[in-house]
């Protein structure tokens, strides 16, 4: 066994809530010692499962596992007279997500109904729409799926959520879908109108806000790359263990 | 691997509740449970009227089916154990990450230690926390100014060498599942 898979282990071994992974961890082996990263992130974690009633609450959960992670790893060290030094960045305080849901849900049959009359008066002035048949109950669904993923991931720091639902805009095969350039234009309406409106957020929020509608319409005009997808819960947050050997 | 996190990854449930903690183990726990009384209360519990209480409100939903066919209604053993600990924090909203990891650090510390010396551990975050807190509080044991934020209890015993490590005994099941449903691919190593 290496100093390396001795590590992996006791990551592996460390309690999980519920069996859950709340963080990737990245071993890297390195001359006379071996680094240990780990990143608190909600992707193994089955929210259905969570007793939570806001994400601030269950990423708590999730630093208070990683630090429990840290905690074994440290333990360890100190058992088998190793050296170690730890650096931590999980002093960032959580942004609030209060009313970024409720807003959304609020907002969504004026931004239904501002897009449809924006399409109507499109399809009698813009060629490109001349041909484009529109279903409200489509405008419905697309903008509930769009909202709840740009409030998720507002309030994690991930961009997972907007990637998945721009994504859809693709076929399975890899293909484009078809009306691609319509709704690349629709979208850069919407995003025009949620900008107008964006003063309710924190101003940070609002540059996430842009940030991820542009995320939104380049995976739509050019698909989905792995490198523009963060998965991570909150990326400025991670602990780094050097344990030299 | 050292057994020691071998036990440590378990949840251990239906502890020995006629055992006591002896006092040089406790006294090891609680010096370790004062590095930061700053960030948090340390409390220890030993009084089994009291644990069993704490064990009564921590009833499953009757709606969650976790491992459980046809929604058996149960609560978590693993809070019925001869010692219970719980570090709840002097809270600070803008600091409750960095006290949530700390708490994090010193469970694994003091886990271990009662590891190391023969006994097991177990978690348990599923409790009626407010209903908890003002109990303790009400009794003078929990102080006006500290949260639970998202902490479980950590408990310490043995737990009953008749039955699994993850015995339910309320209901009467084994509670154990696989030590993880992913298993290594969150972990990258090169």
């Amino acid at each position: 066994m290496t100093l390396a898979t001795d590590l992996q282990r006791v990551i592996h071994l460390s309690p999980a809530r519920q069996n859950q992974i709340c963080f990737r961890a990245e071993i890297k082996q390195q001359p006379g010692s071996v680094a240990v990263t780990l990143k608190p992130t909600m992707d193994f974690f089955d929210q259905g499962r969570t007793v939570f009633n806001d994400n601030d609450a269950l990423y708590s959960s999730m630093v208070f596992h990683t630090g429990m992670t840290v905690g074994s790893i440290e333990q360890w060290c100190l058992a088998h007279g190793l050296v170690y030094e730890r650096q931590d960045s999980i002093n960032l305080s959580r942004r609030s997500s209060d009313n970024l849901g409720s807003w959304f849900a609020s907002q969504r049959d004026a931004m239904i109904g501002h897009m449809v009359g924006w399409i109507e008066q499109q399809r009698s002035t813009n060629d490109l729409f001349k041909s484009y048949a529109y279903d409200v109950g489509k405008c419905h669904r697309d903008f509930t799926l769009f909202s709840g993923a740009v409030y998720n991931d507002l309030s994690n720091g991930t961009t997972t959520h907007v990637a998945a639902t721009a994504n859809m805009y693709w076929s399975a095969t890899g293909e484009p879908v078809s009306r691609r350039p319509q709704e690349t234009s629709i979208h850069n309406e919407l995003k025009r109108w949620l900008t107008e409106r964006s003063q309710v957020f924190h101003p940070q929020q609002t540059a996430e806000l842009l940030a991820l509608y542009d995320l939104f319409l380049n995976i739509i005009e050019h698909g989905a790359r792995p490198e523009l997808v963060n998965f991570s819960h909150n990326n400025n947050d991670y602990i780094r263990i050097t344990v030299y050997e | 691997m050292n057994d020691a996190w071998n036990t440590f990854s378990h949840t251990h449930r239906s502890f020995d509740t006629s055992e006591t903690v002896p006092q040089s183990l406790r006294n090891t726990l609680w010096d370790q449970a004062q590095s930061s009384t700053d960030l948090w209360q340390p409390i220890f519990l030993e009084d089994a009227d009291l644990i069993r209480w704490i064990y009564d409100q921590s009833t499953i939903p009757v709606i969650d089916s976790y491992k459980l066919p046809n929604y058996i209604d149960r609560k978590n053993s693993q809070l019925l154990a001869p010692l219970l600990i719980v570090l709840p924090m002097i809270y600070s909203s803008e600091k409750s990450n960095q006290l949530h990891y700390e708490t994090g650090r010193v469970y694994s510390s003091l886990a271990l230690t009662a590891i190391q010396q023969g006994w097991q551990t177990g978690f348990c975050i599923c409790f009626e926390n407010n209903t908890v807190g003002n109990r303790l509080k009400e009794l003078g044991i929990m102080r006006q100014d500290v949260h639970f934020g998202s902490l479980p209890f950590l408990s310490i015993g043995h737990h009953m060498p008749t039955q699994p490590w993850g015995w339910a005994e309320d209901i009467g099941i084994d509670l154990k599942g696989p030590l993880k449903k992913i298993k290594e691919s969150y972990i990258t190593m090169t």
